[in-house]
């Protein structure tokens, strides 16, 4: 956690050192709101533009990865708003959705489901079953209550069950259910 | 959860583009002949390398197959037959003068494997050297050696004289004075080839934390295949060629795998 101190002094290798092992699943996540990899890529930059920036607001060191995830969702969600309504206005550039990433086939079904989830449950989801954080660190990552996290995890994996309804990932939402009850 | 459930299989199925890394140094044909002698010495024959910030790439290869001869090139210590270079993406004529050694100070850091100290010169002046031919002022001078001097551990030996140190510790003072001009690509040939076992591993140890702290390019030359494990990369070298590359997976230097390469090309097979 010294990395973390020295960050905090505006040493950016630190800063870098301290990032690289969390890249790729920053990018992951970041991309599972926005969808496509050239936004992708801007959030992510931004990201660590603000991590920077911010750093020297982090009190406890240990934090630093749930700290980072916080930001990396919230600039997600915000970025996804602001080009969404931008798309609201000018309706000429609806055929511009980049949708450049398909999953493959048996991934589809999934991926699109998730799609389909308002954010927060969204969220959780992927807090919970893609980086395995316990319901206690995801209550601290998005700044609620653990039985608001528990509700979102519940009713997003039934709404991923309902989308997914009569495919086989649907097997796997069913028994998470009963998993994390 | 555990292992892998279809949400994390999804997810990390999801690419991530590979960060676009910038070059520092590049050549093109490099050839290098040695004709003074009757029997001309082709000591380079068209080396093609382009070197990239932060990496840490090692040379081996069998003696006089041309590796320090590459490091003469790159640093512009002598002037190639033929070839071009690069410097950040631009074509360069750097190895006439007065250019090669406006280049030299300040791009280049050189490590050799007899240190190269100047004798006379107490450990802080050694490592000031090349700020005071930049012409930086006295002030500026000490705060940053005071840092080298810290970041290559050699505070308490700052008024020492390079006899009244050991190779480890002199090689630590040379490293710190190539380094002072915050240079764009260090270049080390064989930097522990002077020195036990030991003590290599501390050098080795330093380049490594210095590569990674200051994003630092390195090339090191080595036939040490131990040190060519650290490396990001490792080019082998015969002949005046590079014949073989490999690159080290992240996080696993694989010592064996390079030893058989290096008993490969030794014998001389390609
Ligand atoms: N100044 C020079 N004049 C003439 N020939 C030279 C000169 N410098 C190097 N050579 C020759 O060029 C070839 C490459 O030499 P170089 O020093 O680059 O090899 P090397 O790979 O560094 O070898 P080693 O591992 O022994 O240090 C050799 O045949 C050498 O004899
Ligand atoms: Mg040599």
């Amino acid at each position: 956690m010294q990395r973390v101190k020295q960050a905090q002094q505006g040493d950016e290798a630190a800063f870098l050192s301290l990032l690289n092992k969390e890249q790729d699943k920053l990018y992951r996540m970041i991309f599972a709101y926005v969808q496509n990899e050239s936004d992708a890529i801007e959030v992510y930059q931004q990201v660590i533009i603000v991590a920077f920036e911010k750093i020297v607001q982090l009190k406890e060191p240990l934090y630093f990865s749930t700290w980072l995830m916080r930001i990396a969702i919230n600039q997600s969600i915000t970025y996804v708003k602001k080009r969404d309504r931008e798309r609201a206005v000018s309706p000429e550039s609806l055929h511009l959705i980049e949708a450049d990433y398909r999953p493959i086939e048996e991934q589809l079904d999934l991926w699109q489901a998730l799609q389909f989830l308002p954010n927060h449950y969204k969220t959780a989801l992927l807090l919970r079953f893609y980086h395995d954080y316990t319901v206690p660190q995801i209550a601290e990552v998005i700044e609620l209550p653990i039985g608001t996290v528990k509700t979102h995890i519940r009713r997003g994996l039934k709404m991923l069950r309902q989308h997914l309804k009569g495919v086989y990932n649907d097997e796997w939402a069913k028994s998470a259910e009963k998993d994390d009850e | 959860m555990s292992g892998q459930n279809p949400l994390k299989k999804m997810m990390n199925n999801i690419p991530v583009p590979q960060q676009k890394l910038k070059e520092v140094l590049r050549v093109e044909g490099l050839t290098k002949v040695f004709d003074k002698s009757s029997q001309p010495i082709q000591a380079l024959r068209q080396v093609d390398l382009t070197l990239y910030e932060g990496e840490m790439v090692a040379i081996m290869g069998t003696s006089g197959s041309g590796k320090s001869t590459l490091l003469h090139m790159l640093s512009a210590i002598d002037a190639p037959t033929s070839g071009k270079m690069f410097v950040f993406g631009e074509q360069r004529d750097v190895h006439l003068e007065p250019q090669a050694t406006i280049f030299r100070r300040n791009h280049i850091g050189f490590v050799f494997q007899s240190f190269e100290l100047l004798e006379d010169l107490n450990v802080m002046d050694n490592i000031a050297m090349p700020l005071i031919l930049k012409g930086l002022t006295n002030k500026e001078i000490e705060i940053l050696v005071k840092e080298a001097l810290d970041q290559v551990g050699m505070k308490k030996w700052r008024t020492h004289l390079p006899t009244e140190l050991s190779g480890g510790q002199q090689q630590r003072v040379a490293i710190a004075r190539a380094l002072i001009a915050k240079p764009s690509i260090l270049l080390a040939d064989e930097p522990t080839g002077a020195l036990d076992f030991n003590t290599t591993n501390d050098i080795l140890h330093l380049l490594v934390q210095l590569n990674k702290e200051l994003q630092q390019t390195m090339v090191i030359v080595t036939h040490d295949a131990y040190v060519a494990t650290f490396a990001d990369r490792v080019l082998f070298f015969h002949d005046g060629q590079i014949v073989d590359v490999y690159t080290n997976k992240k996080d696993e230097s694989d010592l064996e795998e390079i030893l058989e390469k290096f008993k490969y090309i030794a014998r001389g097979e390609q």
